[in-house]
């Protein structure tokens, strides 16, 4: 007698999965919808979908949002990007230079676990209203992961790398770009991820406290006229742009990292 | 003829963890003629990789003198390539970038680099691959590229560091087989280590056996069977006679050698 294997196909499974993916965001789509339309009705106390997404409409047509959209992100972005580029250089200095680790990592390690958004008040003192206090905490709250992870990138280089390429009589900075660089990478885009979410809580965070435009200004001003529906729609945008930027990161590692999709793949 | 590959009482110190030097390598001297294939076994823990590493240049030996076709070494350098124990390709690299490796570092171009890895791909017997990466390869495919890249700079001595000791038996006979092929093919000085005699007696010219604490030649023994050498010479009583030999001179250290680990 035969006995009937029970194994689903590779391909069933994920076209099953992605179902459930589906069919849960939309589910959750609809239970928003129907909790506003007709169980907590009171504007003040919460918003459904379809007007949350009529206000954004309106907003668009008038081009205010724009304005709110692109404030926000010259501040995350300016301030992430000048946060990679002194964090990654620090971490590498920090990983090839003994003198430098003994000065930096007392500070850095200190300041990697402090609240720096709590500096929020102090930057809006030296800083003023305007996007350069928001690029001032984006940076600061941005740049101590990504500063970290570099460094443990580089350190954690496998020595029988570092070997192969002292036996093959590599100069000191082929080392580092044939061997250091590439073993960091990974690394790299982690600190970089995390990054992103410290990033993003600066630009958040700063524009609440105190702004004259941004994202966080527009729910910030809905608040104090109780237009709930304006606010969630402030919060829907922070999301949207969180989630654009992280799979933009996604696009990059794939791109600079084939490898390690091979990898993947092979488990 | 002179020697391609001379070691004059070479002498190799470590510092123990209270801070004693330790002798590693006791004087250590021999002679590899050009194009001959020497193998060293010799107990775990004996100092083999110390040995060999020194003649790459990778780490300093206190006393002694290493040549090469007559030229002291004391760094690493073009005229010797160096296959590892340990799988010690780049994972971001494909076949084919592993394998210029040690050509890209002395600034040739991936163009000019091309038909050479291509040739060696082929030869290695890794066609189809170029393009794998690290990571999709099986344990002697890896250690296939591993050699290819030491071959691609066209160094004057090969030295091979237990490259077969991590694979499955199977695959290690082949591999054995490979290298004998390969090696017919592309005459070069080859000092290959091991702890397997039987692989060192099938390979070899001549077989070198180091002692223990500090590491010594304690032998000198060379292998009679005609080349080319088929794998079923490890069945025939004149080899294994060769292997009981070198087993008895080595017995008492890879006891003790696993009394110390344990
Ligand atoms: N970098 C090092 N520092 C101190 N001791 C070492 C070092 N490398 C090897 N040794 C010691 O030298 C001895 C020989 O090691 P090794 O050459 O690796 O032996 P084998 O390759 O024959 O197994 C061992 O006792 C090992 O512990
Ligand atoms: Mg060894």
């Amino acid at each position: 007698m035969t006995k009937t294997l029970n194994i689903e196909l590779p391909a069933t499974a994920a076209r099953k999965s992605r179902r459930r993916v589906f069919l849960s965001i939309v589910g959750g789509l609809l239970l928003w919808e129907i909790t506003g339309r007709w169980f907590v009705t009171d504007p003040i106390l919460f918003a459904p979908l379809s007007k949350v997404l009529q206000t954004g409409w309106a907003l668009t047509v008038s081009g205010e949002i724009w304005k709110h959209l692109g404030v926000s992100m010259a501040e995350f972005l300016i301030g992430f990007v000048l946060a990679s580029v002194v964090g990654v250089a620090m971490g590498f200095l920090m990983a090839t230079s003994r003198r430098a680790q003994d000065i930096l990592d007392p500070w850095v390690s200190f300041f990697y676990s402090s609240p720096l958004v709590a500096l929020t008040p102090f930057f809006l003192l030296v800083f003023g209203v305007g996007i350069a206090s928001k690029v001032a905490i984006v940076f600061t709250v941005a740049i101590f992961p990504i500063l970290l992870n570099a460094f443990v990138g580089i350190r954690s280089a496998d020595p029988h790398l570092l070997e192969v390429a002292r036996a093959f009589n590599c100069t000191k900075r082929q080392v580092f770009s044939k061997v250091l660089l590439p073993a960091a990478l990974p690394f790299v885009i982690v600190g970089l991820r995390l990054g992103i979410g410290r990033a993003l809580t600066g630009v958040v965070v700063g524009e609440l406290f105190a702004s004259q435009a941004g994202v966080g200004y527009l729910i910030t001003t809905a608040g104090q006229s109780f237009d709930t529906a304006t606010v969630f729609l402030g919060v829907l945008l922070f999301s949207v742009i969180g989630v654009t930027i992280m799979e933009g990161l996604k696009r990059v590692e794939h791109a600079m990292a084939p490898w390690r999709k091979s990898i993947a793949e092979v488990r | 003829m002179a020697a391609k590959l001379e070691v004059r009482n070479l002498s190799k110190y470590f510092l123990s963890r209270e801070g004693e030097p330790r002798k590693v390598l006791d004087s250590v001297s021999l002679d590899i003629a050009d194009n001959e294939f020497v193998c060293i076994v010799g107990a775990s823990g004996c100092g083999k990789t110390t040995f060999i590493r020194c003649i790459g240049g990778l780490i300093p030996a206190e006393e002694g003198q290493v040549r090469i076709a007559g030229r002291a070494v004391s760094a690493p350098g073009s005229d010797r390539g160096f296959v590892f124990q340990h799988d010690s390709l780049f994972p971001w690299r494909t076949v084919r970038d592993n394998i210029v490796f040690g050509l890209e570092v002395r600034g040739e171009s991936a163009a000019s680099t091309r038909p050479l890895a291509d040739a060696l791909i082929k030869l290695v017997g890794l066609s189809g691959f170029a393009d794998h990466y690290p990571s999709e390869l099986s344990g002697g495919m890896r250690q296939r590229v591993n050699l290819a890249r030491a071959l691609a700079i066209d160094p004057d001595v090969l030295l091979m560091d237990e490259p077969f000791a991590a694979l499955d038996a199977q695959t290690r006979e082949i591999m054995q087989r490979e290298l004998l092929k390969i090696w017919t093919e592309r005459r070069k000085t080859v000092l290959f280590i091991t702890h397997q005699i039987d692989e060192a007696v099938y390979l070899a010219d001549r077989v070198l056996v180091f002692s223990s604490r500090p590491g010594r030649l304690a032998a000198d023994i060379r292998i009679p069977f005609a080349r080319p050498r088929n794998l079923s010479i490890k069945r025939t009583p004149e080899f294994l006679a060769i292997v009981d030999d070198v087993w008895k001179l080595i017995e008492q250290e890879v006891v003790s050698a696993m009394q110390l680990a344990d």
